[in-house]
């Protein structure tokens, strides 16, 4: 893209009382797009947003929004100059104003009303602009957070952990939600969050990060069936590894048969293989036999043994019906290869 | 009720959960500049005068230095620990039984009575004192009413129980509070473990309270050795007695100096004692997921409790509540005309609010800095702010006389530096509360505001006062009603014709007439009522 970004952070570094939060921080977030920043806990990403926000300096690095440099180069803008929205674990909305008057509160000028009654209409809280926030349920305090954010229009969002107070099915709900209201708005955003789940569905592009960097970014589907390494494939979801052998050819032998790669390795390699690329196929006369079983309704999970005594679990829809016991032949639709070390 | 002072909340700030956590209020910003301007600010009219003091001493010459070390001079110091030691005792025996009583038993009326138990602490100790003298001797109400004679009460004696009365409330509200907060599973584990109750109450609840006994036993001894009214009504000669002697009766006031400058080093050894034995004891914060369940009481347990309770209000409320008014009555009686000493009232009012007004404005940006901007600076800051409250007001009172005889000129005596002073002793009480309210505020609130493109001083003004007011108001209503009892210090400084209810009371009371100090003492109780009824309604959403 030839545009400015929204965001881009160089090299941050953070270190508190020697313990590093950032550690060659880097990230761009185009115009429009919706980034979720994804790491387990304790990987800097809430350190890295509020450096963005501004709420916390850096040791080193450089972040811009827009085309204008906010920290770095000596140059140190606070956070209420930075153009940043930011919507709150909490959400910390005003306790002591109303909903409207929350929303009106970074608005300058004229015409605030409307501004106000548009950005409520966007969130769906159309007619609630008198209540107070202790009134409101949590999806609804989190649609406010939205729109007080999304008001002052600003170059983009920062969301942290947005859904992490809400429970499950209503998570569900306001994840869809969220996404429908910044896509109307036309608003970039970027989310911290330690949820693959969350972050794969909610966003554009997954930036996985760890021990403070970024170590992988691109779309759901890239991070998740791609993944750089095998940190980043377990973090991900659910994974298999076997021990194989690649020759120069491109072709892998594993535990689980042979297969061709396009893999540039040649000898030892680790082989990644998620639940769902192994297909097992009922078959009286397969050499793997079904030893386990957890059944979700909508899909299942099966533990299968292998001639050689391993095991490996496998991720099949409701079909077909397998039992403990039941025989099978194994086919793999896809891996990823590591070298060893 | 809100604890009256910092100590009592010293609340740890949540601890940080290291760089990855999700609590995101690590390593702030720097605080804005003005704040700091505003909190160095409030220290100055205290920090200045008592440096002053020292210099001035420290330049004494060799004879007038000298007193420190006569026999006289080791004569108070050991009569003012005395009187220390005995009030401080005796304040944590009657304060932890009177909490443990209201917060543990089931005696019919347990919140009335904590209610009533505390409200001492609204009558100055002059006139618990006062009231003391004329119920006792000869000539005293007990002995009217009754015809028995109870021994005149006044000495050590009389200091050490009107002191104790008056103070103990500082323990009762502090250790209350601790016991509401320590968690039940404890004891039932102990109990469970085989120990008897008494054994529980020594080995697992009392290690608990010792921090909160700590906080109340410091006030109650820094209160005891400044205490100036009380003890000269009972002609006790401590430390403040002596000291004003010296400065009233004498043209060179330079040993007045001398001598307050030895009380300041007793306070301070006073709080670095406390500080050191409280070690590294740990701070229970978090609330039990359920209350204690009370103790049952037998019939006899009750009336011993009620009557041990009922003496204490007794003797702090009724009592003197009833000497004010058989003497206003036994006044009219005679036809002394009752009258109020308007002028006095007016003057009260005044002082009282302004200096309310101002406290709760310096509060503010000491309390932020606490809270918000964590760091050895604003730790020292606030041990300033407490150490300030705790000089003897008449040590504070002399050394702002010296300063401002010297360098304010045409101040010297007005209203300003009287004002500035009372807001700067009690400041500790407002900023108790305000950082109380403070620490409930969630900084995301704050940023939030500050990610909405206002600046700090907007957000300030917008979002954390509005969000801190309760705290601040509950602050501001203590400082109003400590300064209407305040002597000392008034006594010293207050403007030519400036007059206060303490003061009228203190000199209507020095020259016998007891029907104008009882009703100047009235209409002090009844306006200091107002602020304790708010105090005490909002006692349910301040967490001591």
């Amino acid at each position: 893209m030839s545009q400015t970004p929204a965001i881009a952070c160089r090299g941050l570094n953070k270190t508190y009382e020697g313990v590093v939060a950032l550690d060659g921080f880097d990230l761009t977030v185009e115009r429009g797009a919706i980034v979720s920043l994804l790491g387990p806990s304790g990987c800097g990403k809430t350190t890295a947003l509020r450096a963005v926000a501004g709420f916390e300096a850096a040791d080193a690095g450089t972040v811009s929004v827009g085309d204008r440099i906010v920290f770095g180069e000596g140059i140190d803008v606070s956070p209420d100059k930075r153009r940043v929205g930011m919507v709150f674990q909490e959400y910390a909305l005003f306790p002591h104003m109303t909903v409207a008057r929350n929303i009106a509160y970074g608005l300058d000028g004229r015409d605030t009303t409307s501004r106000v009654d548009d950005v409520l209409d966007l969130v769906g809280l159309t007619g609630f602009g008198g209540r107070m926030p202790n009134e409101l349920s949590g999806g609804e305090q989190q649609r406010v957070a939205l729109a007080r954010a999304l008001a002052p229009e600003p170059e983009i969002v920062l969301l942290d952990e947005p859904f992490s107070n809400l429970d499950a099915p209503q998570r569900d709900r306001m994840r869809r939600e969220v996404r429908r209201i910044l896509v109307d708005a036309a608003a970039t955003a970027l989310f911290v969050t330690h949820d693959q789940e969350e972050a794969l569905a909610i966003a554009d592009t997954v930036a996985v990060m760890r021990d403070g960097a970024v170590v992988q970014s691109g779309t759901p589907s890239d991070v998740y069936s791609r993944p750089a390494d095998p940190w980043i494939a377990s973090f991900l979801g659910d994974s298999v590894f076997l021990d194989g052998t690649a020759d120069a050819a491109g072709t892998v032998t594993t535990s689980l048969g042979r297969f061709s790669l396009d893999s540039d390795e040649a000898g030892p390699v680790r082989v990644m293989i998620r639940p769902e690329w192994i297909i097992p196929k009922p078959d009286a006369a397969g050499d793997s036999v079904v030893v386990g079983r957890e059944y979700f309704g909508h899909d299942q999970m099966l533990l299968i043994e292998r001639p050689d005594g391993s095991t490996v679990t496998c991720r099949v829809g409701a079909r077909p019906h397998l039992r403990t016991g039941d025989r099978v032949s194994l086919s793999i639709d896809e891996a990823v290869v590591y070298p060893v070390g | 009720m809100t604890s009256p002072v910092a100590p009592a909340v010293r609340v740890r700030g949540v601890p940080s959960t290291g760089p990855g956590g999700t609590s995101a209020h690590r390593s702030p910003r720097r605080a804005p500049w003005w704040l700091w301007v505003a909190a160095a600010v409030v220290l100055i009219p205290i920090a200045l005068p008592i440096g002053a003091l020292v210099v001035r001493v420290a330049g004494a010459s060799d004879e007038t230095l000298s007193i420190l070390f006569d026999a006289r001079t080791f004569e108070l110091l050991v009569r003012s620990a005395l009187l220390t030691t005995l009030v401080t005792a005796a304040a944590i025996v009657v304060g932890v039984g009177a909490a443990w009583i209201t917060v543990r038993t089931d005696l019919p009326g347990r919140s009335l009575w904590g209610v009533l138990v505390a409200l001492p602490l609204v009558v100055p100790s002059y006139v618990i004192a006062l009231s003391f003298l004329s119920a006792s001797g000869p000539r005293g109400l007990f002995a009217r009413i009754t015809g028995t004679t109870l021994p005149v009460l006044d000495g050590l004696a009389g200091a050490w129980l009107a002191l104790t009365i008056s103070t103990f409330p500082y323990v009762f509200l502090i250790v209350a509070a601790a016991l509401r907060r320590i968690d039940p599973a404890l004891e039932d584990a102990a109990r469970g473990l085989g120990a008897p109750p008494l054994r529980v109450f020594r080995t697992v609840t009392l290690p608990q309270l010792r921090p909160a006994i700590g906080a109340g036993a410091l006030l109650v001894a820094l209160y005891t050795l400044s205490d100036f009214g009380a003890v000269s009504l009972m002609r006790f000669d401590a430390f403040t007695r002596v000291i004003y002697a010296q400065y009233a009766g004498r043209l060179d006031r330079t040993p007045a100096a001398v001598l307050s400058v030895a009380l300041i080093v007793i306070a301070l050894a006073i709080i670095w004692g406390e500080e050191r034995t409280r070690g590294s004891a740990a701070y229970f914060s978090h609330r039990p997921n359920r209350p204690a369940l009370p103790r049952h009481l037998s019939s006899a347990g009750r009336a011993a409790a009620a009557c041990a309770l009922g003496l204490i209000v007794i003797t702090g409320l009724v009592l003197p509540v009833a000497v004010l008014i058989s003497w206003v009555a036994e006044g009219s009686a005679l036809g002394e005309g009752v009258t109020i000493n308007w002028a006095a009232v007016g003057g009260s009012l005044l002082g009282s609010s302004l200096a309310a007004i101002v406290a709760m404005v310096a509060a503010v940006p000491v309390a932020v800095l606490a809270v918000r901007y964590r760091s050895r600076v604003s730790g020292w800051l606030e041990r300033s702010v407490f150490v300030a409250f705790s000089l003897p007001h008449i040590t504070v009172a002399i050394a702002v006389v010296f300063f401002s005889v010297r360098y304010l000129g045409p101040f010297y005596q007005s209203l300003v530096v009287l004002v500035v002073v009372y807001a700067s002793v009690f400041l500790a009480q407002a900023t108790g509360s305000t950082k109380a309210s403070m620490l409930q505020v969630d900084p995301a609130v704050e940023e939030a505001s500050r990610g909405l493109g206002r600046g700090p001083w907007t957000t300030l003004k917008r979002i954390t006062i509005p969000l801190i007011r309760p705290g601040l108001l509950a602050g501001g209503a203590l400082v109003f009603l400590t300064t209407m009892k305040e002597l000392p210090a008034t006594l010293l400084l207050r403007p030519t014709g400036f007059d206060t209810l303490a003061v009228d009371i203190w000199s209507a009371a020095n020259e016998l007439l007891y029907t104008e100090a009882a009703a100047s003492a009235l209409v002090l109780l009844v306006i200091s009522a107002v602020p304790m009824y708010f105090l005490v309604l909002r006692q349910k959403d301040v967490p001591v």
